[in-house]
This record gives C-alpha cells, structure tokens and sequence, in this order.
C-alpha cells in the first residue's frame, strides 16, 4: 500500500460502467466523490479540491472538456483525464486545446486509465491509442 | 358662199372622213367620197354608176338595209323623200374597243347586265358571266330565267323582283343555281324598277354578280367560327382571349367554373386581380414579352386566386394572335388544373422528406443506444477483466493469459459495435464537423476497401447546418460506395467547397466510367436517394461520366434560407 493516495473525482453518468471504474480505482487512489454532470463536476470539484479528476465527454448540462477546460482555467485541479467512448482526433485536439492532458478510451481503461492518472498527476500527457 | 344643195352635198361627201356613198333608190351608186374609194381601193368610175351588189366585198348585212362592203358596215339613211340614199360608215373601232373593254369588266367581275321588260314579260341578259356562266339570252321567258336557279330559290329570287315592281323600288337577292359544267354557284341579284312618266313600271334593269368565291370563303369561316366556337364553349380546359392589356375579352364556361368569376366579371377584371400576388411579377413579365413580340408564347404554372378565396394551381399556356403587321391583337390563354397534382408532388415530397428525416433520426438513435449503452456495458466488462487481471498473481499464467484473451474478445465487440453505430450515425458529425468526419470516413474507406481516398476540403465549414452536413457525408459514403463497387479505380477523390452560396460536394474516380447519358436503368436506390436528399435541401445532384474516362458526382446545396418547396414551379 502506498504511503499517498492521491484524492479522485469522478465524473460519469453510466452506472454500470461507473461501478466498475470505481472497482478499478479504488485499490490506487482515494475516490473523494462522483458526480453525475457537468455543472456538479465544477461545484464538488471547488469544494473537494481533488488531486485528480476522471470525467466522461457526453454528459448532462456541460461536456466533460467544458467542464476540465473551466477547472483548468479557474486552477482548481490540473489534472484531468477524460474518459470517452469516442475515438475522433479532433475530439483529441479538442482535449489537448482544453488543457486536458490525459484521453483514455472506455475500452481500453481496464488498461489505460490508471497510468493515465500517473501520468496526468506528473504533470505528463496521456493519450489512448486511437486505432483499433 | 354657193350653197345650192349639190354644193351642200359636195361638201359634206368631201368634209366627212368617215367613208360615205350616195345611192339611187335602186342602189346604184351616184356618188362616193374619197375616204369610200380608199376603202375600197377603186378608182371613181368603177365605182359610181355601178350598182351596190357589183362592188367586190359587198354583203347584205342587218334588217333596215344596211350593207357591208370588206367587212366594214354601212347603215343607210333615205335622203330628199326617199329617192336618194346616202350610205354612211362609221369608225366602229373605238366601239368595238368600248364593248370589248365592257366586255373584260363583266368578265373580271363575274357580272352580267339584264332587262325584264314588263310590258312583255321578257328578259334579255347580254352577258354569259353573271348567270351562272349559261350564255347570254335574248328576250327569255321569265320561266326560262328562273330555271336557271336553284329549285329551292327561284320562288325567293321572283318574290323578291316582283315585290320590288310592285313597290316600284329596288332589290337585292343571293340566290344558288348550277353552272352548265355542273358545279354549284352563288349569284347576287340586284334590280332597279323603271317607270314611264306616269309612273307605271316598265322594266327593270339589274345586274347579276358571281359571289362563289365570296359564300364558300363564307361558308368556311363560318363553319371555322363554328368548330372554334364548339371548342371554346365544350373544352374542358379554361380558355380566355385577353387584350393586349390583359383585360379578357372573351373567357369560357371551363374558366368561369375553375375561377368561380362569370365571364361578364372575368371581362371587368385585369388577370392580375385574379392571380396570387406572389405570382402575378412573373406572368406579367411574360405577357409583356409576349404582346411585345419578344415571345411566341410561355408556358408557366401558377397559382389563381378563385372569387371564393381559394387558391388554385393551373397550368397555363398563353399564345398571340397577330394582325397581318405583326401586332399583338389577343393573347389566348388555356388554363389547366393541377391544384391536385400540385397536392401530391407536395404530399410525395413530405413524404419523402418525413421517409429520410426519420430514417436519420431512427439510425441515429440507434447509433446512440449502440455507442453509448451497449458501448459503454461492454467498456465496462473490459474493466471488470482488467480489475480481475490485477488480482490475479502474475505468476498464474495460464489465468492472465485467459483473461488477456478475454480482453482481447471484448475488445473486439466494442470495435464491432462502434464500427455498426458509427455506420449508422456519424456521431463525429456533430462532435467535430463535416470535415473530420469526412476525414475519418475517407480514412476508414481506404483501409476498409483498398481504394486510396484523398480529400481536399477548405477550413471553413463549421457554420454549415447540421441536416446540410449530414446530406453531404450520406452522399459522399454512397458515392465512395459505388466507386469501391463499379468503377474499378484504387484512388478516388473528394473535394469540399464553397461555390456562390453553395457547397459543393464533388467525388471522382478514374475507373471505368459509364454512359451518364444512358436511361438509368442502373441508377441504384443509392443514387435515388442521393439525388432525393439533395432536392430535400433544394440542392441538386450531377453525375458525368463516360466508358472509360471514370466519374465525377457532383452534389450542391444552397446555403440561403431555403424556399417553400414547390411554390417556385
């Protein structure tokens, strides 16, 4: 057991994938919450002041890059890995624009997402390979 | 002055020019003048003192002992109490050529000249024209004038005459008979009455003039008049003869019935007051080029106001009806009901348009429920592998490698489900824009059929409207479909572009073509529905292409709000 867990935030609407990302992470990091939208991701965020924050793309009220974008701009957490089922560059490009350096694809997070917290959490980026 | 009579006779004999001979009672000649002697080319002494009958050329001619002698006559004039004639001969040649000249006017005029005598009740008519060409009749009956006519007029030719004498003034009548050769003829008979200084009718002097010609050209007229008439009231089509102002002079029942106006309304009404507004710029344009002589005629389909208020739809078709000089007189205008086709093209067009708008929306629910359910369950069973994998010791091999087979199996269901989803729905179209997504189609097609796709797309796109966008990447995977499937080719192309105020879509292969031109036959349901989404959005869709020199589908779509469909026709 590591000495320091580094406190999450997740953000995701789909239950059931959000149950087993939980089981996922919950060995590797400190889950502080889980939020269901956008609007909520920046509210908790504000007030939890998480190390890192895991958040879908498609959610209700505001997209996971509008939110990460605002977290990143108002400083309140730099260290965002967008967790998507979309596999579009420009989605990509769009991310990176945002200040979101880490891109896991869904499909892949069962091997992806915890290096990409690592890596996001050094101040490093991470992107999923796009191609199937 | 001697101006004994044989010195009056001398000078008379020799002044007159015209050729004279005195004569005994018993006709010997006593004397004769020196134009008479020139005629007769004799010398004095063969002539005077030799009886009439042997001079050479001499013939008996007339009834009141007039004579000839080489053709030329002689009338006679008994002298001094009848024992001394004296033979004159006048100049007949300018009378000949008077009667000749009225001969050619009765000729040309197809008019003969008569008399009825009602003193003897006969008729001379000195001409063979004018009667129906029988030859000219001297002093016939009134049976034998009348015969000559149809049976079925002679009692209104002589009704008229007579009627006419009675009332000592004048007629008119048109009447039929038969020509000698056999045809029917037309005459008109025109009378004068005549009377004696007491005032009681003596003759009747008239002439008869041929008038075929006239009645036939009469005859088909009316019958033209007639048909035109049978049309014009029967047709089933809206008919008006509008002047050239565009005020109707004339309109038929058909037009009364789709207008709902009565024609006496219709003539007090310009055609723009019973035309939409929105139509009445075009069609007076039109009949402007059309009165003006710009246009032979136009065609136009346009929308009628009828006196109830409701709209029509007609097919018109106008024309001119020039004067000899050109010079618009009437433009005749035949008005069709489409109302009810007008209603099923709109009906189709809905249809269609209802038929592809949730076939879109359909899909893309699909794709949805696809991406982001089954998608996101099947991620989330990869994870639960992966979390399992991590509790597994690393050396358990043979489970790890299970599991990564495992992973590898589901891995390959989420790529099968996107792939299907994404077919169904481009979700990258409204993530990112037409030109990613037709990036990343062009990408996949390449990969997925062996033909090297290049696109080349301006920047400027991301404005465009969503159903836009999706019209043109439906209509850029058809076409690269039928590329990869007919054309042969291993690199396509495909290129976006703004052209105006529209965007152009534009696919071409180098493969081996076909006939553009032939009947589309081959026009799969692709193309139809190709060609269909673009009209949707009041586009258009080309392709050209011919065997051997590959393909080139070009689709456009305007940009600018689109119009009512259907309210431009």
């Amino acid at each position: 057991m590591p000495a320091f867990r580094p406190r999450l935030l997740l953000a995701d609407d789909h239950e059931e994938f959000l149950e087993e990302v939980i089981r996922l992470l919950a060995g590797e990091f400190e889950l502080v919450g889980v939020v269901r939208d956008g609007a909520e991701l920046i509210e908790c965020a504000g007030k939890l002041n998480p190390d890192a924050v895991v958040t879908d793309f498609k959610m209700p009220k505001l997209t996971g890059i509008l939110a990460g974008r605002k977290l990143v701009e108002t400083r309140v957490c730099a260290a965002i890995v967008l967790l998507t089922m979309y596999r579009d560059p420009q989605l990509v490009r769009d991310a990176l624009d945002a200040g979101i350096r880490g891109y896991v694809l869904k499909d892949r997070a069962g091997e992806d997402l915890i290096p990409a917290i690592r890596r996001v959490l050094d101040g490093d980026t991470f992107v999923s390979t796009l191609a199937s | 002055m001697d101006l004994s009579p044989s010195a009056l006779l001398e000078a008379i004999l020799e002044g007159a020019r015209d050729p004279l001979l005195v004569l005994s009672r018993d006709r010997v000649v006593l004397e004769a003048n020196r134009a008479a002697l020139r005629w007769m080319e004799l010398r004095r002494d063969a002539v005077v003192g030799h009886s009439l009958s042997e001079l050479p050329g001499w013939k008996e001619a007339g009834s009141s002992g007039g004579f000839e002698i080489r053709h030329r006559e002689f009338s006679v004039q008994q002298l001094d109490g009848g024992e001394l004639l004296i033979a004159e001969s006048r100049d007949n040649t300018a009378v000949e050529e008077e009667r000749r000249y009225e001969r050619l006017v009765f000729e040309l005029a197809n008019m003969g000249v008569w008399t009825w005598d009602l003193a003897t009740d006969t008729v001379t008519n000195r001409s063979e024209h004018g009667l129906f060409g029988w030859p000219a009749m001297v002093d016939a009956s009134r049976h034998q004038v009348l015969q000559r006519f149809h049976p079925d007029d002679r009692g209104r030719v002589l009704a008229e005459a007579e009627a006419a004498v009675a009332s000592r003034s004048g007629f008119r009548v048109e009447a039929r008979g038969y020509a000698p050769e056999g045809g029917l003829k037309w005459v008109a008979v025109t009378g004068a009455v005549r009377c004696d200084e007491t005032g009681y009718p003596v003759r009747v002097d008239g002439v008869t003039i041929d008038i075929t010609e006239r009645k036939l050209t009469e005859l088909r007229l009316r019958e033209s008049e007639a048909r035109f008439r049978a049309i014009f009231e029967n047709a089933g089509i809206g008919i008006a003869l509008v002047g050239p102002g565009g005020i109707p002079v004339a309109c038929n029942p058909a037009l009364e019935q789709l207008l709902g106006y009565s024609a006496s309304e219709l003539q007090k009404m310009h055609f723009s007051e019973f035309t939409h507004h929105e139509d009445v710029k075009r069609d007076l344009a039109l009949y402007q080029d059309l009165i003006s002589g710009r246009r032979r005629r136009y065609e136009v389909e346009k929308r009628y106001l009828r006196k109830d208020g409701e709209l029509m739809w007609g097919r018109l078709v106008v024309s001119a009806v020039r004067d000899a000089s050109g010079q618009a007189v009437f433009g005749i205008g035949m008005v069709e009901d489409i109302t009810a086709r007008k209603r099923v093209e709109r009906e189709l067009l809905s249809l269609s348009d209802k038929l592809i708008t949730t076939q879109e929306q359909e899909r893309s629910r699909i794709a949805r429920e696809l991406h982001d359910g089954l998608g996101q369950q099947i991620a989330a069973l990869s994870i639960a592998v992966a979390s399992m994998k991590r509790q597994v010791p690393e050396h358990v091999t043979v489970a790890r490698e299970q599991m990564t087979r495992l992973q590898q199996r589901i891995a390959s269901i989420s790529e099968g489900v996107r792939r299907i989803s994404h077919e169904l729905h481009p979700a990258v179209l409204e993530l990112a824009g037409i030109v990613p997504a037709l990036r990343s189609h062009c990408k996949q097609f390449s990969t997925d059929n062996g033909v090297a796709v290049t696109l080349d797309a301006e920047s400027n796109f991301e404005n465009i409207p969503a159903e836009v966008a999706l019209c043109l990447y439906r209509v850029a995977q058809e076409a690269l479909q039928n590329v990869a499937k007919h054309s042969g080719a291993k690199e396509a192309s495909v290129r976006l572009q703004h052209s105006g105020e529209s965007v152009v879509l534009t696919v071409a292969d180098h493969g081996r073509g076909f006939d553009a031109d032939a009947p589309a036959s081959h026009a799969g349901l692709g193309l139809v529905s190709m060609k269909e989404r673009a009209r949707l959005l009041n586009g258009s869709l080309k392709i050209s292409s011919s065997p051997g020199e590959g393909a080139t589908l070009e689709v456009s779509i305007p940009l600018t709000a689109p119009e009512a469909v259907g309210q431009s026709a």
